[in-house]
């Protein structure tokens, strides 16, 4: 029975589910829906991988990486595989297979912590961002980096629904690069610097499904939403409270909704928040309209379900959100 | 980090052997081109080359959607968040009549029910309507599902024709706030009408209203027809359907015809009445208004008749009466309706005007019940009423007019001599009318038997059938008073008389049976009455015996306990028997008191220990003398030399020296000689029939003259001297008796042990029988182990029995009763086998409803114990393994040498012409096996 997205909606979300499978006092690092949304990964500083169903919303598996550490999970297009970050012994992508938990490839490359990696929406290419101020471009069926980008202090990065565009984002020098993803060699075709206040503090930069907004989340007090194209600001986003620090990164906990109207963003004050995009006219302060509450939840990471009305939150344990009965 | 930032070369690599396979020139590396290649050029931005750049380009990963389906997860009470969701209902709107188990059949369509609870009105405990329903959690988180369903088709389901509506509660309260909410609704609604009312209770106005719609119709606009007196009277209240003479002429038509038209309509009567018209009247005023609803107009023969219904037929006090068809009810509701109404029928008959009753009569049924309710005294006056003359008639007048007869009947007895038949004029005008005890021409019949030489004939059989031809047992009082009982004796002298018949004692009347009716002959068998006279005066001192409809024994025979013969003289134990209280004690002493001295021998009682000692030594000799299982001594009452003394419920009276004397020297010499019975029975206990009266099984022994004693077979007639010598023999008797007491503690303690090393034994067979299960060989029964020892011999009930060889505890096993295990209907065809074969005695034994045990041919010793009314042993059926078996286990403390018994449980047949005697001849015996 499909539903509607609508403000009524969105704001009638509940908590329905908590699952609590990581290691007690662990955090999660990463959530990831799969393509199809039934499933859901989430990696975390115990050093394992739990899978979710969340169809059902229950827990399906737990793995280890207990050799190389994981985080920054993410579903490959096919709901058996993923692709996480490792965190111990070397910066090295690994590719697991999930059912039979044997990695199937490594991708070796970056000389530090890697921040981001974004899948492409179509095709095998997988985007990975590092500390060592490379963003690389490799295909999943391959070994070999198939593109490096030097860049300074990449912190994160986002491809365009079409899988044309990697839009990088660097908060050192407060601006974000489009590149052409075949073209990770040249320069970017746009640069944007939004005109925000001292730092961004960027935490996450994503398209929005419609193609037409880009989202930079931030840890700060406020979130901007940039035409795509241009790069102006189309929102600003604020009234939520600010994390006070990030012992490590996250996913990210702010996001569009898969209708690309709404946006989500966790918050320190145990609530997500949500703004509707259609109250913005141009460059407009924009307040929630909504926020959901959960006190037994620190929503550090928040996730939608790109194929159902579900979303999901993290700190400590998953917790997923339903809304309210028809 | 952002310092040590070295630039380094962008690369973008062009071919990927790995992907790609090797490249034209056969190498395996990859190929990469730096920093845009040779000939950098600035990108465009890609996504303007895309035409109606969209998101979704084929098969887009995360689509662009506006609508999502919402997954549904059951509550899980680990992983969900929040409280279960209900899995309670509450159902509002339900019929007051319906049942908890039509609300549970209905809701449990949806799914399991854990419990239902139905909201009740406090004080009157009807239903109100609204019930809670909750539902099983079964599979687990279900419960909720359930509920679910149960309100979302909630329309589905109706009940008692009313749809209720389903909601959630979860803790109950909705259900209690919807209860509390009803009833206040209903206290107002009370409270309203009764406000609305001046505060009046309903009255009969108000039930009027209630109720008007059904009965508008029947207004009764129509004035009454002018019926003649006496049909007004029997129609009375009842309803009635008229057809005017001015639609059918009544001297045309008769009144078949208008009964041919109503004669589905069940009417009562049907009358005419040349002046005015039909009357078909109904018992029922509902079945009236239905044969007038049904047919307002009619056409009988032609003649078309507009019928008029009048509910309440003549509405006037005066002809409430019996001869009423409808209820009294119905009437009395009519008449005493509205208490201020009277003066519209004051008389009868009504005036046509005055007809049509006002308002009130309109009144419904219920108007009329509740009428009848305000006024229970006058109901109650008549229903005593009524009684009254009822009572009166049956027994007043009856018996006046039976004692007229009787008075009748003595005179003409007096002049019977002279007259011949004479015709009693007088009494038949005055028997007349009456409902029973109807005496046609007694007198006459009466006269022609006195008269006539009697040829005597035998009637054995008195059927119970004439018997009961008595007058009532009410006019039996009467006849007590009656002064007919002289000349009834007087009658009676005339012929024979059987002698134990004993007139002066009214209270020793043996039973019915015995009388011989000496009336002319078969044929007058017609004659009831005569018979019943002399029956109803003899019947007359026999008053106790009237309604004893306890078992008896039959009737032609006569079996006479030691009770029923009078010329018994108890002994003492016997006479102790008699006195159960003080009253009794009194009577006895009165009775006692004129006791007049007995030949050879007196016990004068001087003093009060001189009684004492008296009674014990009687007990005492009389201890010495009998065997244990005691009984009461009688004698004859004779004026024989030879007292004849026998003992009732005694086994045997003495024993005869063993010792004889043979003139020859020894008893070889002697040579043969019969021994009679008599003396067998001295020294054969099993000669010594218990039940003497039955002895031998065989009825016809019995003779009138001596009650049925036989004394070949019964009493030892031991002339008093032999008593002295049975003494020393005796004494050994009762030393033995002595010593079995002690004895008896021993051997307690060792059967107890006997018991343990039993059941050792039963349990090493059992193991062992499970190492090797495939033997045969140990197939043991448990049960031989507890076997007491006995013996079979002759026995003085019947043939054989069984003894105890020694003595045996209470509550012990003693045998098992061994046979073949057949089933119900094999055992139904060998019993006709055996019985067609001459096998008297049956040896099946019922364990359950379909298995018997057969010991006719092959079975154990047990099949030799026989049959007593206080038997000392008694059957159980004990599961030996997984068989049942048949056990006989001890009812008391047996002796060594008893005979064993136990009741058989026959089942009482008190009809069967084959009732078998029982031949135990204990105190306490029933007389017959079944």
């Amino acid at each position: 029975m499909e539903v509607a997205f609508s403000r009524d909606l969105l704001a009638s979300f509940k908590p329905s589910r908590s699952l609590r499978f990581h290691a007690p006092h662990s955090h999660i690092t990463s959530l990831d829906f799969d393509d199809t949304g039934n499933y859901l990964l989430s990696s975390g500083t115990d050093e394992s991988l739990q899978l979710y169903d969340a169809q059902q919303g229950t827990s399906s598996k737990s793995l280890y990486s207990k050799k190389y550490g994981c985080t920054l999970v993410r579903f490959a297009h096919s709901s058996t595989n993923c692709v996480y970050a490792s965190t111990k012994e070397d910066d090295t992508i690994r590719y697991l297979s999930l059912h039979d938990n044997q990695f199937i490839r490594y991708f070796r490359g970056h000389k530090r912590a890697v921040t981001s990696i974004q899948m492409a929406p179509v095709g095998d290419m997988m985007y990975s961002a590092g500390r060592d101020h490379t963003v690389r471009a490799w295909d999943i069926r391959s070994p070999n980096c198939h593109a490096l980008l030097d860049i300074l202090a990449p912190m994160s990065i986002g491809v365009d629904p079409s899988g044309n565009v990697l839009a990088v984002a660097c908060d050192y020098i407060k601006q974000v690069a489009l590149y052409d993803v075949r073209n990770l060699d040249s320069s970017p075709f746009a640069t944007f610097k939004p005109n925000c206040g001292t730092s961004m503090d960027l935490s996450r930069i994503e398209f929005s499904n419609d193609g037409k907004s880009l989202l930079l989340g931030c840890k700060g007090p406020r979130h901007y939403v940039l035409n795509a194209f241009s790069g102006a600001i189309d929102a600003l986003l604020e009234g939520h409270t600010p994390f006070a620090t990030d012992k490590f990164s996250t996913s990210g906990f702010s996001g569009f909704t898969p209708d690309g109207r709404y946006v989500y963003s966790g918050s320190a004050n145990n609530s997500v928040y949500l703004w509707d995009l259609n109250d913005a006219s141009s460059a407009s302060l924009l307040h929630p309209f909504a926020s959901l509450e959960y006190p037994q939840n620190s929503p550090t990471i928040v996730e939608f379900n790109p194929r159902k009305m579900l979303f999901a939150t993290a700190d400590t344990g998953v917790t997923l959100w339903l809304p309210e009965s028809v | 980090m952002e310092n040590d930032h070295k630039p380094r070369d962008c690369y973008q690599i062009l071919h990927d052997p790995e992907i790609q396979g090797p490249g034209p020139d056969g190498s395996k590396r990859p190929v990469y081109r730096f920093n845009g290649g040779s000939s950098p050029t600035t990108p465009a931005d890609p996504r303007l080359k895309i035409p109606n750049y969209r998101p979704g380009v084929p098969f887009l990963s995360r689509k662009l959607a506006f609508k999502l389906p919402v997954p549904q997860y059951n509550y899980d009470p680990q992983l969900s968040i929040g409280e279960a969701p209900t899995r309670a209902i509450v159902v509002q709107g339900l019929s007051e009549l319906t049942t908890m188990g039509t609300v549970s059949r209905h809701y449990s369509t949806f799914g399991p029910i854990d419990q239902i609870h139905m909201e009740l009105h406090p004080e009157t405990g009807t239903f109100l309507g609204i019930c809670r329903i909750e539902f099983r959690d079964i599979p687990a988180g279900r419960g909720s599902e359930y509920a679910k369903a149960a309100v979302e088709r909630a329309n589905e389901i109706q009940i008692d024709y009313r749809r209720p509506t389903v909601a959630f509660d979860s803790t109950g309260s909705r259900s209690k706030r919807l209860a509390t909410q009803l009833l206040e609704k209903k206290a107002a609604e009370a409270k309203a009408s009764l406000n609305s009312k001046n505060g009046r209770s309903k009255t009969h106005d108000d039930y009027d209203n209630d109720n008007e719609t059904d009965h508008n119709d029947y207004s009764n606009t129509a004035p009454l027809p002018n019926a003649p007196y006496h049909l007004k009277r029997k129609i009375g209240q009842s309803a009635f359907i008229f057809v005017s003479h001015l639609d059918v002429p009544p001297e045309n038509v008769h009144l078949s015809e208008v009964r041919r038209f109503f004669r589905k309509t069940d009417a009562a009567a049907y009358r005419i009445d040349p002046k005015s018209g039909y009357y078909v009247i109904y018992r029922n005023r509902d079945t009236a208004r239905r044969a007038y609803e049904r047919n307002k107009v009619c056409h009988i023969s032609g003649y078309r008749a507009e019928l008029d219904f009048y509910p309440f037929g003549f509405p006037t006090s005066e002809t409430a009466d019996d001869r009423d068809y409808t209820d009294n009810s119905e009437s009395n509701g009519a008449t005493s309706n509205g208490y201020g109404h009277h003066d519209s029928h004051s008389s009868f008959p009504p005036a046509p005007n005055s007809a049509a009753p006002p308002a009130p009569i309109q009144h419904s049924q219920f108007q009329a019940r509740a009428h009848k309710s305000l006024d229970p005294v006058r109901d109650i006056t008549q229903d005593l009423r009524k009684r009254l003359r009822t009572e009166l008639r049956e027994r007043w007048v009856a018996q006046q007019i039976y004692r007229t007869v009787k008075r009748l009947q003595a005179e003409r007895k007096s002049q019977a001599s002279a007259d011949s038949l004479v015709a009693p004029t007088a009494a038949a005008p005055a028997l007349n009318g009456l409902s029973n005890g109807d005496r046609p021409e007694t007198p006459t019949v009466l006269d022609s038997i006195v008269r006539l030489p009697s040829l005597p004939s035998f009637r054995k059989k008195v059927s119970e059938k004439r018997r009961r031809k008595l007058r009532p047992a009410n006019l039996d009082e009467l006849a007590d008073q009656s002064e007919d009982d002289d000349s009834a004796t007087d009658i009676e002298t005339d012929k024979e008389v059987p002698v134990k018949r004993i007139k002066e004692e009214p209270e020793y009347k043996t039973r019915a049976g015995s009388l011989i009716d000496f009336s002319s002959s078969d044929e007058d068998t017609d004659e009831e009455v005569p018979t019943d006279v002399q029956m109803a005066d003899a019947e007359d001192e026999k008053i106790s015996y009237v309604g004893h409809e306890a078992w008896e024994p039959r009737p032609e025979v006569s079996i006479v306990g030691p009770d029923d013969d009078l010329d018994l003289e108890k002994d003492l134990d016997g006479i102790q028997t008699y006195v159960r209280d003080t009253e009794d004690y009194d009577l006895l002493r009165r009775v006692i008191s004129d006791i007049h001295e007995k030949k050879g021998r007196s016990y004068r009682l001087e003093n009060a220990a001189d009684v004492a000692a008296l009674s014990w030594l009687m007990k005492d000799e009389k201890a010495r003398t009998e065997l244990p299982s005691g009984g009461i001594r009688c004698e004859r009452l004779t004026d024989d030399v030879k007292d004849q003394s026998y003992f009732v419920g005694a086994t045997v009276k003495s024993v005869k020296p063993a010792y004889i004397k043979h003139s020859k020297g020894c008893a070889k010499a002697q040579g043969f000689y019969a021994v009679s019975d008599l003396e067998k029975s001295e020294y054969l206990p099993h000669k010594r029939r218990r039940n003497t009266q039955f002895a031998g099984n065989n009825l016809a022994m019995h003779s009138l003259e001596n009650n049925g004693i036989d004394m070949d077979n019964g009493s030892s007639m031991l002339p008093p001297e032999q008593v002295m010598m049975e003494r020393s023999v005796s004494a050994d008797v009762r030393e033995k008796r002595e010593t079995n007491g002690e004895d008896k503690d021993d051997y307690l303690m060792v059967s107890r042990t006997e018991r343990a090393a039993n059941r050792k034994y039963a349990a090493d067979i059992n193991a062992q029988k499970s190492l090797a299960p495939e033997s045969d060989i140990l197939k043991y029964n448990q049960l031989l182990m507890r076997k007491k020892k006995v013996r079979f011999a002759r026995s003085a009930i019947h043939n054989w029995g069984l003894y105890a060889m020694e003595p045996i505890s209470m509550n012990e096993m003693i045998i098992e009763y061994v046979g073949e295990m057949i089933r119900q209907q094999v055992a139904d065809f060998r019993e006709i086998r055996y019985v067609k074969s001459g096998i008297g005695s049956s040896y099946l034994f019922r364990i359950d409803e379909s298995t018997v045990i057969d010991a006719t041919k092959r079975g154990g010793i047990a099949r030799f114990i026989n049959h007593c009314c206080t038997p000392n042993c008694t059957a159980k059926i004990i599961k030996v393994g997984k068989e049942k078996r048949i056990v006989i286990y001890a009812l008391t403390d047996i002796a060594a040498n008893e005979e064993l018994t136990y009741d058989y449980k026959f089942e009482r047949e008190l009809n069967s012409d084959e009732r078998i005697p029982c031949l135990c001849g204990s105190k306490g015996c029933k007389g017959y096996l079944n």
